[in-house]
């Protein structure tokens, strides 16, 4: 049986398209292992099916420097839209992850992360300014789905916490086993 | 004298119960739209007005306002209706509104902001 470079058995694969337009403030390469431990611990592993820093022209890089718009289940605002479309062609199945400058559902409200998507374009926004747990969360949001709740939980020892600043660092949050139950239903995963 | 006071006690009393008799039918017997309104208004009432600090930008910003439809009654017991707002960002509400009077508790409003 397939396991990953954790040493983690593969029961079922979440393929992730990573996509980059900004520099994270987060610790890139810990919130890759993190989110590799957590869904592989869980029988889940994550596969990485590409990581590219997005060439943008001018225009583009001002208009997806911050992503503007509402955050609503099984919906792309406009931007979100703009941004799936620029890679469209390079995903064939799997979830595509944006690392972007910042994210504002108004002229006041700053988001770390969105996982709202359009039901065909599976498909997350993480702020360059979120937290290295950031990853993780919403991609837990689009393999729950908007029928799972509670949406967010409150202790920090749940990824899924309102807030993933809550988090101590250093530490290692999980799912709990509802939510596991969940996931592991997600038409987002693929067979081994 | 002191015979009519008590008199009038026991009166009181009886309406009294009454009273809360009939509240308790009333509030028992609430649609679900109506406690959706009896929370929303409740929440605009007590947090409409107040800022929370943005965990991201560290801004204060004022809590939104929520549509009554918005809310969604979770569940209940014998005592208390579970009314809750539990979006993919914005304001969390979780609230328990008591069937016994209709009172409105709040027990957790926070910013979701991923």
């Amino acid at each position: 049986m397939k396991t990953d470079k954790h040493g983690n058995k593969c029961d079922q694969r979440l393929l992730v398209h990573i996509f980059s337009l900004a520099l994270p403030q987060f610790d890139y390469g810990k919130a890759i292992t993190f989110a590799e431990k957590l869904y592989g611990s869980n029988g889940i592993y994550f596969d990485i099916g590409q990581q590219q820093c997005l060439a943008l022209s001018a225009a583009q890089q001002v208009k997806l420097d911050v992503i503007d718009g509402a955050c609503k289940w099984d919906q792309n605002n406009a931007e979100q839209d703009d941004l799936f479309n620029l890679v469209k062609a390079k995903i064939y199945s799997g979830i595509a992850v944006f690392i972007v400058g910042g994210i504002k559902t108004s002229a006041t409200d700053t988001l770390a992360g969105c996982a709202g998507h359009a039901p065909l374009k599976p498909a997350v926004v993480v702020s360059a300014t979120g937290t290295m747990y950031t990853l993780a969360h919403e991609l837990g949001h689009v393999l729950l789905t908007s029928s799972y709740s509670p949406v967010h939980e409150t202790s920090n020892s749940n990824i899924m916490i309102n807030g993933t600043h809550n988090i101590p660092a250093g530490s290692s949050p999980t799912f709990n086993a509802s939510q596991i139950t969940q996931i592991k239903k997600s038409k987002h995963l693929l067979v081994c | 004298m002191l015979g009519a006071a008590l008199l009038f006690l026991a009166a009181l009393h009886v309406v009294t119960t009454a009273d809360a008799e009939n509240a308790m039918t009333e509030t028992a017997k609430m649609t679900e739209d109506q406690l959706k309104l009896r929370v929303a208004e409740r929440y605009k009432a007590v947090f409409g007005a107040l800022y929370f600090q943005n965990p991201v930008d560290h801004a204060y910003v004022r809590l939104p306002e929520i549509p009554a439809a918005d809310f969604v009654v979770t569940g209940q017991t014998d005592r208390v209706w579970s009314v809750a707002h539990d979006p993919l960002v914005g304001a969390i509400v979780r609230a328990s509104v008591s069937k016994a009077d209709g009172l409105v508790q709040f027990d957790q409003i926070d910013l979701a902001v991923e």
